[in-house]
């Protein structure tokens, strides 16, 4: 019994050894303790936030992606500027059929385009987290300021397709287990948001970013700008641009030449205010606008390759003006890899249209994925906007407000605007709209101008009855098509607190 | 190899040793000729005969015979055999042994965890398989050979490929984990094998039971139920394959060999269109679009084409070959007992290309010091080499192997003019020619070694205190690279993969049992032990693209020029202490009672929800011992059990903690990819242990000395405080937590084995086993914040499928205004129902949240159009016959189930993308069945459908029966008698097996079980012959 005993006591020993603490550890995880402290932590959390406004991969959610999920690609998808060869998601699209019960692919595209919301909530964490670090005052003021101005460019873009979104507040984002059912905002309420995220970032961010691609000054007021335009506050749209008028030559410019803006060589040109900066050897940092145009046989660069489906719409191609330079960069016809001429009669795509190269050849594009950074806003929409706003505040069309549309045209290489388009302001605003949109093609700025013109509803319906005329049996569209309708997904998870749109 | 000879070597020397010590007492010795029989006086086959005291023995062949040729006249001659008391005599030359039964030792031993019991004492639902009794010919992982060999566990593949992986449901799967898998003792490492690239990837590989050779095996216990498996409380939720290996005996050393080869060819093959039908069909696709302007054949070039074109699935197939070498020496003297094996498994796949290689090794050692101490160690070490091709179902330039075959444009020859592989000249630059695909290297080569040592003591008589060390260490490296022969590898200028990663479990654990029978009727047990358990892993990797050149592969990745090639490392580590504790009692042989209790401590958990209670009880009655029943004769066997117990589950868990992480290039500022770091999870320090709780009775019976005898068990099992990724209001940062959910699932069902044995005379004997399984899975309570959808109930069955119901197809001149996209020749889906609106005209919904439908077309295809269409739980079945006709032996099994319902995936993808055609994009020969203006009365659906703007695999439309039994294995053997070898040989075998033969079913696409999707590897027939031996 001797022996028995020791080994009782030993297993007591082993059993004392064993309820000390157990452990876990994951070399890949960083705790709350730690982060975010220093000024480079802070820089980090905000650099996850830009994230948000990659172009992605081809499956992806990504805002400035290719595919319908891109803001820019639905934006000018859904008006008389682009198009696509590809079939129905595509003419779904196009021709405004989309369902708000039906599932397809507009409608994923919309769920997930309204799904950035939570972006709003992760920016203003990441801000309540920056101004609690001990870094800093100067890296807080900074980095926060960034973190602001990105709020409100997702904040634009949600308004510009949903209308108000639901907002959650800093308590309801402490307890995020609590189910808090939140309705959409108010649009005073939105207003407000937006003003106190975009006015922080104006006052704080620097005029000239540390690195290409970061917010700066320019672009905070550019993105309110452009909530101001959707909300037709038109004095503040104008105030903002003669602000950024203002940065004419220390900052901004108008590049003499146009292809430059969109090429390789151009890339960080000082005509853009705001662009999405891209590498092409990551999937998600990637131009993929032209693989989307390019058609497949279309010699390009060596390692190019091309998924042959946009197009820019015949009507709209024939809009320009013979000599403009603007033109030049869309392609009504190409000579392919054998040395056949393709036009409308033998390729399926430019039958549909022209092909609207913007960007310029990057020599180091391989495959889909090129270099050239997306452009988002550049200096010649705040001349524009200028010009429109100026005759929106007062009703007459001035000699300033049409010296603004003729740099813009003589950089073009055209004349200035005839007697007739000046005559009224009607007149005006028709040329005005035309040369936004032979100025700003494929830069998803197309649907906003339609709809601030009174036109994307209309220029729908022409395009449904021509479709109809050939076969196809599109229903008409109406004003509600000028906002999305929200997702029903959210609208359930909401209890119904958040009301659809009207029209859906 | 080596391995092989070094063991041949030493056997050689021990052989050796044994005849010089033979030879020095010759002067003296008598031949010893006998023979061994049982109370009918039918002889005994492989009783073991040996001289007392020595190593000097023989078995008995087929007819009982022995010959022992130098034996001392004055020697004691012991004879042995399972399930009979052991005989001595005084050796004579001739002599004769007739064998009582030993009743109490026929009752076999079934390790339980822990350690062993009786199968008499068992109270749980525990399960066990011999592997002597599977068909071993072309079978890799003793997984695949357990399918449909045992009730209430069902085993699928999910793909037909060399080495992959395997789905083991015990009792349906509720618990969502695999089993626990304990081999002598020590648990397994889970790990799973990661993809070796990121472009192309394989199948997913069997981690479960790959690295073990079948060979090995002794016997494999199965705990079914919580009263049984709580013994092994948190890890034990998906149930407990517990897997004894063979050791070694004492008695002259035993040489077995067994080895086979098998030729494997495709089975299903599914009918793709060959090149003169792909042209006519391309032609009318363009025409009924609406574009015959663009067809890309004259009628002249369809008509002139010579040949059937290019047959893809030839050109990357063969026909596979599987070779498998096994050789073990096991053998011992009264104090020391070892098992030295060797193995050698070698597949060729059906797919060019696909091969897989695994070679096995074990020690097994026992070694007695004194009466009172015992230690052994038991070693496996396995090396598998896979060459994976890549498989799946993307599409364009992401085609894999098979996806490609199928689809790729018949009309090309493999190579061009040029000699380079040819294009899809419709669409070029895009989908890689199947053979070039070929070229893609991709290896992975993993590492097992499992090594456990114990050390065992009995300090009082009945008292024995086992302490065990285990250790495993898994190692798995991955190359792959693409060269620029395929276009994905041109677009990146070659990619090289390579990716390491590296997992290990130390387990001690401390033992002590009690056993001891008191006043003759009272059996009692007592186990209490503790057990510690630490596993780590860590692991790295690097991707790469532009390479100078394809010749060094990923073996010289430092040429990329690649500006930021992909670079990962990760480590981590989590611990868990154990007690646990069982009694067993039985009073009588009659009355079993067994108890469990395990208590787990996980560092998954926070501190105060550490700790888990896993308790197990049961009891079992043994009516055919009462008094009442004894006389009955035809009874031999009736016990009725009942048992009650739970097990833990940590679920996918993967910490309590809220952390942030580092994620990669998440911006090119100036051009430049920067890092970020953002919250990537929000920890709940609340969260404990899911729980699983059995209730199980059942019924064993054996009739007319158990020749007819099986065993029934009814059980409920109930999942609860389910750790979920609970969905937050999607407006959160993190819009998921951890969280134990309301949400509650059971599963009810019957187990059935029943084995028959049918004839049993001195030559012919045909014996049957049928296994039955029968079960429902369903969620029964939902969480408070779960809104189901209209067609949803609140108690809800798995495995339901839901759809929208179809009416054929829209014919000509129809338009329906909830298809507003349709025209003729999409398919025709009913809008049965329409949601029940309030007086505002919003939407009603339910007490639980759900809007409420009312019957009625409204004129949308919505939700509440949706319907339960069907339910595919799987009804498990098997059965085995095996029959013996003097030396011939023949089996013959079928497995599968008695239903399922599945999407014809091939069918679906072929019509749905019927547009693709346009593109080059080969199709199955059944589009030519599609509706057309042309032919109206085609039943599948036309070019219009891919603009209804409703996916078709949400219908009936495509949804087939398939329920299936397959023709596993028909084999034939012969056992060679021994006189044929001069008694050098003991035993001697050959067989020809066929498996897969052949597979009924009413499914219509590829193999119901493993056609998973058009790229799916195809299931092949085999047809293998082997030869076992035994010296």
């Amino acid at each position: 019994m001797k022996i028995l005993k020791k080994i009782i006591i030993g297993l007591l020993a082993i059993v004392a050894m064993a309820s000390c603490t157990l452990e876990r550890e994951d070399y890949t995880e960083i705790s709350p303790d730690n982060f975010p402290q220093s000024e480079n932590d802070l820089k980090l959390a905000v650099n996850s936030l830009y994230y948000e406004f990659t172009t992605g991969t081809w499956n992806g959610e990504a805002i400035f992606g290719s595919d319908q999920n891109g803001y820019q690609v639905v934006s000018d998808m859904t008006t008389d500027c682009l198009w696509s060869c590809w079939g129905w998601g595509w003419d779904e699209l196009h021709f405004q059929q989309w369902f708000s019960t039906i599932s397809g692919t507009t409608q994923s595209q919309a769920y997930n385009a309204f799904a950035h919301y939570q972006f709003l909530s992760k920016a203003r964490n990441t801000i309540r987290r920056i101004e609690e670090s001990i870094a800093p005052e100067s890296a807080k003021t900074l980095y926060a300021a960034e973190a602001h101005a990105l709020r409100g460019w997702i904040g634009l873009y949600l308004y510009d397709m949903f209308g108000p979104v639901p907002v959650a507040s800093d308590e309801v984002l402490d307890d995020p287990e609590t189910f808090v059912y939140l309705p959409r905002l108010t649009d005073e309420e939105y207003d407000l948001m937006m003003e106190t995220d975009l006015r922080a970032a104006i006052a704080d961010l620097p005029v000239v970013a540390s690195a290409r691609g970061r917010m700066t000054q320019g672009a905070a007021m550019m993105i309110l700008m452009k909530y101001y335009l959707i909300r037709s506050n038109f004095s503040g749209a104008e105030e903002l641009a003669r602000e950024l008028q203002e940065m004419e030559g220390s900052v901004y410019s108008l590049q003499p030449d146009y292809a430059n803006v969109f090429s390789k060589a151009g890339i960080g040109n000082n005509e853009i205010i705001l662009q999405v900066p891209c590498n092409s050897s990551a999937n998600w940092t990637t131009n993929y606008l032209t693989a989307s145009v390019l058609p497949s046989d279309m010699p390009w660069t060596e390692k190019s390759q091309g998924w042959g489906g946009y197009v820019m719409p015949w009507n709209f191609y024939d809009s320009f003006e013979a000599d403009d330079a603007r033109r030049a960069l869309i392609a009504a016809s190409y000579t392919n890899n054998k040395g056949e001429l393709m036009t409308s009669t033998n390729s399926t795509q430019l039958s549909y249209g022209a092909l609207p190269l913007k960007y310029g050849k990057d020599p180091e594009m391989t495959g889909a994925n090129s270099g050239i950074d997306v452009v988002v806003y550049r200096y010649s929409d705040v001349l524009l906007t200028l010009a429109e706003c100026i005759v929106r505040n007062t009703g007459a069309v001035s000699t300033e407000a049409i010296q603004l549309v003729n740099r813009v045209r003589n950089r073009a290489g055209l004349a200035e605007l005839s007697a007739e388009q000046v005559a009224s302001t009607d007149a005006f605003m028709d040329a005005l709209l035309i040369e936004r949109g032979h100025e700003f093609w494929l830069e998803g700025l197309r649907r906003q101008d339609l709809i601030r013109f009174g036109k994307y509803v209309e220029y729908a319906n022409q395009r449904i009855a021509e479709a109809n005329a050939s076969g196809k049996n599109y229903f008409t569209v109406d004003e509600s098509h000028n906002r999305f309708w929200i997702p029903q997904t959210f609208i359930d998870e909401s209890k119904s607190q958040i009301k659809q749109n009207s029209g859906y | 190899m080596k391995n092989i000879e070094r063991i041949s070597k030493r056997v050689g020397l021990f052989l050796s040793l044994l005849l010089v010590s033979s030879f020095s007492m010759m002067a003296q010795s008598i031949q010893v000729q006998g023979v061994v029989k049982d109370k009918s006086g039918e002889g005994i086959i492989g009783a073991t005969v040996v001289v007392k005291g020595t190593a000097n023995g023989t078995v008995t062949d087929i007819n009982g015979n022995f010959i022992l040729p130098s034996v001392q006249p004055d020697v004691l001659i012991s004879v042995s055999f399972i399930g009979y008391i052991t005989q001595e005599k005084n050796a004579s030359s001739s002599m004769e042994f007739i064998l009582a039964e030993d009743t109490k030792s026929l009752d076999e031993v079934v390790v339980v965890g822990y350690g062993t019991t009786s199968k008499t004492n068992i109270s749980g639902a525990v399960s066990t398989v011999k592997t002597d009794e599977l068909p071993k010919a072309a079978a890799a992982s003793v997984g695949t050979m357990l399918r449909g060999r045992s009730s209430g566990m069902n085993i699928t593949a999910s793909s037909a490929s060399p080495g992959a992986s395997l789905n083991i449901a015990i009792r349906g799967g509720l618990s969502g984990q695999q089993p626990l898998i304990v081999i002598d003792g020590v648990p397994q490492l889970q790990t799973k094998t990661p993809s070796s690239g990121t472009a192309y990837s394989g199948a997913d590989k069997d981690n479960a039971l790959m690295n073990l050779n079948p060979d090995d095996i002794e016997t494999i216990n199965i705990l079914k139920d919580a009263s049984a498996a709580s013994i092994y409380g948190s890890d034990a939720s998906g149930g407990v394959i517990l897997i004894t290996t063979k050791r070694g005996k004492s008695a002259v050393p035993e040489i077995s060999y067994s080895g086979s080869t098998a030729f494997q060819y495709i089975k299903d093959v599914p009918d793709f269109m060959n090149a003169r039908d792909f042209m006519i069909e391309q032609n009318k696709v363009f025409d009924e679009l609406g574009r015959g302007n663009e067809k890309k054949f004259t009628q002249e070039q369809i008509d002139s084409f010579v040949g059937n074109g290019t047959d893809w699935m030839k050109e990357v197939t063969r026909t596979g070959i599987v070779n498998e070498h096994n050789l073990s020496v096991n053998g011992g003297s009264e104090k020391t007992r070892y098992l030295f094996s060797t193995g050698l498994y070698d597949h060729k796949g059906v797919a060019k290309n696909n091969d897989m290689n695994r070679i096995t090794g074990r020690i097994n050692l026992d070694q007695d010091f004194g009466n009172n101490i015992k230690a052994g160690i038991n070693t496996s070490f396995a090396q598998i080499k896979y060459h994976d091709v890549p498989l799946g179902d993307s599409r364009q330039d992401n085609s894999a192997l098979i996806y490609s075959a199928m689809t790729f444009i018949p009309v090309v020859p493999v190579y061009d003019e040029n000699g380079n592989y040819s294009d899809n000249y419709i669409r070029p630059n895009i989908y890689p020619n199947p053979v070039s695909l070929l070229e893609i290297t991709d290896e992975t080569i993993s590492r097992d070694l499992f090594l456990s040592g114990y050390l065992e003591f009995k300090p009082i008589k009945d008292l024995t205190v086992r302490a065990t060390g285990g250790t495993d260490m898994k190692d798995t490296q991955m190359d792959q690279y693409i060269p620029t022969t395929t276009p994905k590898g041109k677009n990146m200028n070659g990619q090289a993969s390579k990716q390491n990663s590296k997992a290990q479990m130390n387990l001690i654990n401390v033992v002590a049992t009690y056993k001891k029978t008191f006043a003759d009727k009272h059996d009692l047990s007592v186990m209490s032990g503790w057990e510690y358990k630490k596993t780590s892993w860590s692991g790295m990797g690097i991707v790469a693209s532009n390479f100078p050149t394809d010749g060094s592969l990923m073996n010289n990745i430092g040429t990329s020029e690649q500006e930021n090639p992909d670079i990962s490392s990760s480590k981590g580590s989590n611990e868990m202490a154990s007690y646990m504790g069982r009694i067993n009692y039985s009073l009588l042989q009659r009355y079993i009672l067994t108890l469990n209790l395990r208590v787990d401590g996980s560092s998954n958990f926070s501190q105060n929800h550490q700790w888990g209670y896993f308790p197990g009880a049961s009891v079992a009655w043994r009516l055919n011992e009462e008094s009442w029943l004894k006389n009955v004769g035809w009874l031999s066997n009736m016990k009725l059990r009942a048992g009650y117990g739970q097990t833990g589950n940590a679920g996918n868990l993967t910490g309590i903690n809220t952390i942030f992480a580092v994620s990669r290039g998440t911006y090119a500022m100036d051009g430049g990819l920067v890092n970020g770091i953002g919250l990537s999870k929000i920890g709940n320090p609340n969260l404990k242990w899911e729980k699983l709780t059995d209730i199980n009775v059942g019924l064993d019976f054996g009739f007319w000395r158990d020749r007819l005898s099986g065993t029934i068990d009814i059980y409920q099992r109930t999942r609860e405080d389910v750790i979920v990724s609970k969905q937050l209001m999607s407006y959160q940062e993190i819009n998921t937590i951890d969280y134990n959910s309301a949400t509650q699932y059971q599963s009810q069902g019957i187990d059935l084995g029943i084995h028959s044995v049918n004839i049993l005379s001195k030559d012919f004997e045909w014996s049957t086993d049928i296994n039955l399984s029968y079960y429902r899975n369903r969620t029964t309570k939902r969480d408070p914040d779960f809104i189901p959808e209209p067609y949803q109930d609140y108690v809800e069955d798995w495995n339901n499928i839901y759809g929208y119901r179809t009416s054929g197809l829209v014919q000509d001149g129809e338009s329906y205004t909830h298809l507003p996209s349709s025209t003729a020749g999409a398919i025709l889906y009913d809008d049965l129902n329409s949601y029940k609106l309030d007086e505002n005209g919003e939407r009603m919904r339910d007490s639980e949240g759900r809007y409420i439908r009312v019957e009625g077309a409204d004129g949308t295809l919505d939700a509440v159009d949706m319907v339960l269409l069907h339910n595919s739980t799987p009804i498990p079945f098997s059965v085995n016959n095996t029959f013996r006709w003097k030396n011939w032996d023949a089996n013959i099994y079928l497995y599968g189930s008695l239903r399922g319902w599945k999407l014809n995936d091939v069918q679906y993808q072929s019509i749905y993308g019927v547009q693709d055609l346009t593109y080059g994009v080969n199709a199955l020969s059944d589009v030519k069945n599609r509706w057309s203006y042309e032919n109206p009365t085609g039943t599948l659906p036309g070019v219009a459908e891919a603009n209804s703007g409703i996916n078709p695999n949400s219908s009936d439309f495509f949804y087939e029966k398939a329920w299936y039994l397959r023709l596993d294995n028909v084999s034939l053997g012969y056992t060679f008698p021994n006189k044929l070898f001069g008694g050098y040989v003991k035993s001697a075998r050959a067989y020809v097996a066929a498996r897969n033969v052949y597979v009924f079913t009413p499914y219509n696409g590829m193999d119901p079980e493993t056609g998973n999707g058009i790229g799916a590897y195809p299931n092949q027939s085999s047809i293998a012959f082997g030869l076992n031996f035994k010296f």
